[in-house]
């Protein structure tokens, strides 16, 4: 045994390290993981101000370019402003795809994903705690985009009902983050070509959301791109409670609603089932939880 | 605590516990743990030492519910690591060494209190915890510091202070001082045994790569090899499991190449020395009274003896001679 | 002469670093997938336009402007490819492979290095604007008349242009040397921004006049505006209007000559930065 001098005096134990009341279980346990993992997201919006630019700025460049298009087409006022909603809604998807969906496949090659399989609290609520961070850091930012739309373009908005929006608008984020979380067992499994993949695809989502022009324009392939895609009949739906007949809705409001409330719980229930199958996986092949692999 | 039923059963217990790899493209399959039988008490630090690609990682991952066994079983407090993993989960805790745990956008108070909640530590008990920890491991004016401006030894600090944050009844340590330097590692195995002395009831399952580590922690020790514990017992146990006697190191000039024995005792060669012209004799005595007279008889040979040292067995001996190399050697020769 | 020896390891430098890069960009399990990630993202952008116009074309919309704008659109492809490309070998040499202090430190240059590496992102780039023009002519409709194309200031204007966007590579990679994780977000920003300032979709005069001036001292909104007038036959309207062709092309060479020579200073400005920082084997991923 190596001889050596005594260590300094460091704080004692008790009654510090020692457990006092019993550990959170059960729903307890799963909104304080909830809520720690949203504090991340929450506090690195505040203080990474690179993050802050590329998702408030850079998302609204593009929004701006299409609107100048718009603009230099000589199409009608109101389109500038279908391009705006749609411009604002990006965010939320670029925040889905490399918040959400990306997520897990860094955790891992931080090394960090082991961590979170081995403690307690479920997977489902550490994705919900990035959803609801990245969700409401998002929300700020896109005001960059609502702000241009208003002083800048200078949108015409219709009458709206704000508890209409405000449905609409929590019925698409919870679909769209839903999926996210679908998306991350995905690109955990799939690895870096899911992530080429989905970097692939950012434009394709965008033509197939409709979020430059009205989705009907689209056709028959728009009414196929609504049957999948949360963010087409989000975005078509925010669009008739803002801009009303403007908007040239492809389905009535009250439809695209309930179609929405389907998504959300269509991509709740294969978020939770791909996690599980997920972990099952992990556990099997031992692969998963390690890095470059 | 330990709750009195809890202490009646093995902190950790596995039976013929099996793990298959399989190969990829075409590569056999690797047998990772090969029927490994431990079992581990409540209280007691435990070792698990081997050479890279014995099993002791792959053990670990299974008892930590992150990987399932091909067969047998394995227990962490009374409950099945595959059916109970909820349970096992609240009962354990995991430091990897030399690996990042955290978001660089937190600060280092931050990530602990993160960690907590995702234990479902209760917040009045987690920050007060969270401070004790940072003094503990040497991190308290680095409470407000920003991960990402840590140094590696203090972000390892930090990953090592995660590990307690819950409490946990059972600590998995695989390779915590992994690269630290010498005084950190130092710090942190005494901070590891008065953890156990004090918290009772607490257990602690290490693996190491440092036999001085293992030597000074741990109450008991199995030495895995090729998915196999080939032996168990306590440090001073093991010690004297193997042949005793006197290890003595000889610096010696005009050897005859190829000596290989000496009145019977096997001798292997060092490295020569390339100022001095002699050559280093390695020799195990079965007892110290027999020095004296193989010097004699190494004079009569004509080889003159420059320099004698000895010393008693150690771990690593003991080590070498169960698993027929060194921890950090390759594959023995066949 | 010393000078041909030393031109021949620079280009069997450039060779290597060239086939390094096919092999990193070609190391895809799945060709498919590889198709789709050189040419999802620019033909579902010239899709959006093309959508964005036939919607509203019963409006009035000039279809001859149309035209100028997708051309232009296609061969922003280089720009995004070759910048974007450029920053991200440095960023993954750096962060992800950890090789770029052996690369730094080889009698390789960083310079001839990243030019050799570029090849295959141009390649890439020439794939997608080609299949994105072909699209466009047999499935959107997007046509010219190859009687009026003009051919000799066309090639001129395309040398110049993708001079420019190399050297704008160089300088990006180099800004990537000296920054930390937030390279990536950097990256795409400034090709977002280019696509913007560069009024590759409308003409710069929709732009508040402090960007305008911008735009006009970079080379590529002339390029955009040569791609226009020589390839499709129109330019855009407003300040460029009033420009002739001869114009135009001087504008071209002049801003692409001097980006050149700011781009080049600026890659080893950022590259004396990088040393005194300590960032060329620093990984910031964490």
């Amino acid at each position: 045994m190596t001889a050596h001098s005594p260590a300094p005096q460091r704080a004692g134990f008790e009654p510090g390290l020692g457990s006092t009341r019993p550990r959170h279980t059960g729903v307890r346990l799963f909104l304080a993981a909830t809520w720690a993992r949203a504090y991340v997201r929450i506090a690195g919006s505040l203080r990474e101000p690179t993050w802050i630019i590329s998702d408030a700025i850079f998302p609204n460049l593009g929004m701006c370019a299409f609107v100048l298009l718009y603009r230099a087409l000589g199409a009608p006022r109101e389109y500038e402003a279908l391009a705006v909603v749609g411009g604002v809604l990006t965010t939320y998807w670029i925040n889905v795809l490399w918040g959400m969906g990306a997520q897990l496949y860094w955790e891992k090659q931080q090394g960090q994903l082991q961590l979170y399989f081995a403690a307690p609290c479920s997977l489902v609520a550490v994705l919900t705690g990035m959803a609801v961070g990245g969700l409401a850091a998002t929300m700020v930012r896109s005001l960059v985009g609502v702000a241009l739309g208003v002083w800048v373009f200078h949108v015409q908005l219709a009458a709206f009902s704000p508890w209409a929006l405000a449905a609409v608008f929590v019925l698409t984020m919870v679909a769209l983050y839903a999926l996210g979380m679908t998306l991350s067992s995905l690109f955990l499994l799939y690895g870096r070509e899911a992530w080429h993949t989905a970097n692939a695809l950012q434009e394709p989502v965008y033509f197939l959301s409709g979020l430059y022009f009205p989705i009907r324009s689209l056709g028959a392939l728009g009414a196929v791109a609504a049957g999948i895609l949360p963010l087409t009949l989000g975005t078509d739906a925010i669009r008739q409670v803002l801009l009303g007949h403007a908007a040239r809705g492809l389905l009535p409001l009250p439809l695209e609603a309930l179609a929405l409330a389907g998504f959300a719980v269509l991509f709740l229930w294969t978020a939770r089932v791909s996690l599980a199958y997920l972990e099952t996986l992990s556990k099997r092949e031992g692969r998963l939880t390690q890095r470059w692999q | 605590m330990v709750s009195s039923s809890e202490a009646r059963v093995p902190a950790v217990e596995t039976r013929e516990l099996r793990r298959v790899f399989k190969g990829s493209r075409g590569s056999p399959d690797v047998v990772a743990l090969d029927g490994v039988d431990l079992r581990i008490e409540h209280g007691e630090v435990f070792g698990l030492l081997g050479p890279n690609g014995a099993g002791k990682t792959t053990c670990i991952k299974i008892l930590n519910t992150l990987l399932y066994p091909t067969s047998g079983e394995a227990r962490v407090a009374g409950h099945d690591v595959v059916r109970d993993s909820v349970e096992v989960r609240r009962r354990i805790a995991l430091v990897s060494g030399g690996e990042n745990s955290g978001y660089g956008i937190l600060t280092v108070r931050e990530c602990l209190w993160m960690f907590s909640q995702f234990y479902g530590v209760p917040s009045a008990e987690a920050g007060p915890r969270v401070n004790r920890l940072l003094a503990a491991v040497g991190l308290s004016d680095l409470a407000k510091t920003r991960i990402n401006r840590l140094s590696t030894g203090q972000r390892q600090r930090m990953n090592f202070a995660r590990g307690f944050v819950s409490d946990p009844e059972i600590l998995f340590l695989d390779e915590p001082t992994l690269g630290m330097d010498v005084n950190a590692a130092r710090e942190l195995r005494e901070f590891v045994t008065r953890w156990v002395r004090e918290r009772a009831g607490r257990t602690v399952l290490l693996t190491t790569h440092y036999m001085a580590e293992a030597d000074q922690l741990c109450d008991r020790i199995a030495i895995i090899d090729r998915g196999r514990v080939l032996a168990c017992d306590t440090p001073a146990a093991l010690r004297r499991s193997v042949e005793g006697g006197q290890h003595v190191e000889l610096e010696v000039m005009g050897a005859p190449e190829g000596l290989s024995d000496v009145d019977g005792v096997a001798v292997t060669w060092g490295a020569p020395h390339p100022d001095r012209g002699t050559h280093t004799m390695k020799l195990r005595l079965p007892d110290g009274g027999r020095l004296p007279l193989l010097l004699r008889t190494l004079e009569e040979r004509g080889v003159a003896v420059r320099g004698v040292s000895t010393r008693e067995t150690s771990l690593e001996d003991a080590f070498i001679a169960i698993v027929g190399r060194g921890l950090d050697d390759g594959e023995a020769p066949k | 002469m010393a000078v041909i020896p030393s031109i021949r390891a620079a280009l069997s430098r450039a060779r290597t670093a060239a086939w390094l890069g096919w092999q990193v960009e070609g190391n895809w399990a799945d060709p498919v997938l590889f198709s789709i990630y050189i040419l999802a993202r620019p033909l579902a952008t010239a899709l959006i336009l093309a959508i964005m116009y036939s919607t509203v074309r019963a409006h009035g919309a000039d279809p001859t402007v149309f035209v100028g704008f997708y051309v232009a659109n296609a061969f922003h492809s280089y720009v995004n490819t070759v910048l974007v490309g450029m920053g991200w070998v440095v960023f993954e040499e750096r962060e992800e492979y950890e090789t770029l202090k052996y690369v730094y430190a080889s009698p390789v240059g960083m310079f001839t290095y990243l030019a050799g590496r570029s090849l295959v992102k141009f390649t890439l780039a020439t794939v997608s604007v080609v299949v994105t023009l072909l699209v466009g002519w047999f499935l959107l409709g997007v046509r010219w008349d190859w009687a009026t194309v003009q051919w000799l200031p066309l090639a001129a204007s395309i040398a110049a242009g993708l001079a420019s966007t190399l050297f704008l590579g160089f300088l990006l990679a180099g800004w990537s040397l000296v920054l930390t994780r937030s390279a990536m977000v950097v990256l795409e920003g400034v090709t977002l921004a280019s696509y913007l300032l560069c009024g590759v979709i409308f003409p710069i005069d929709l732009l508040p006049r402090p960007l305008q001036a911008v735009a006009l001292g970079l080379p590529f909104t002339w390029w955009y505006e040569a791609l226009r007038r020589f390839l499709a036959g129109h330019g855009t309207h407003g300040v460029m209007q009033r420009l002739s062709d001869t114009q135009v092309l001087l504008a071209l060479g002049g801003a692409s000559v001097v980006f050149a020579v700011l781009a080049r200073w600026g890659y080893f400005a950022f590259e004396r930065r990088a040393r005194a920082l300590g960032r060329l084997d620093q990984t910031t991923l964490f």
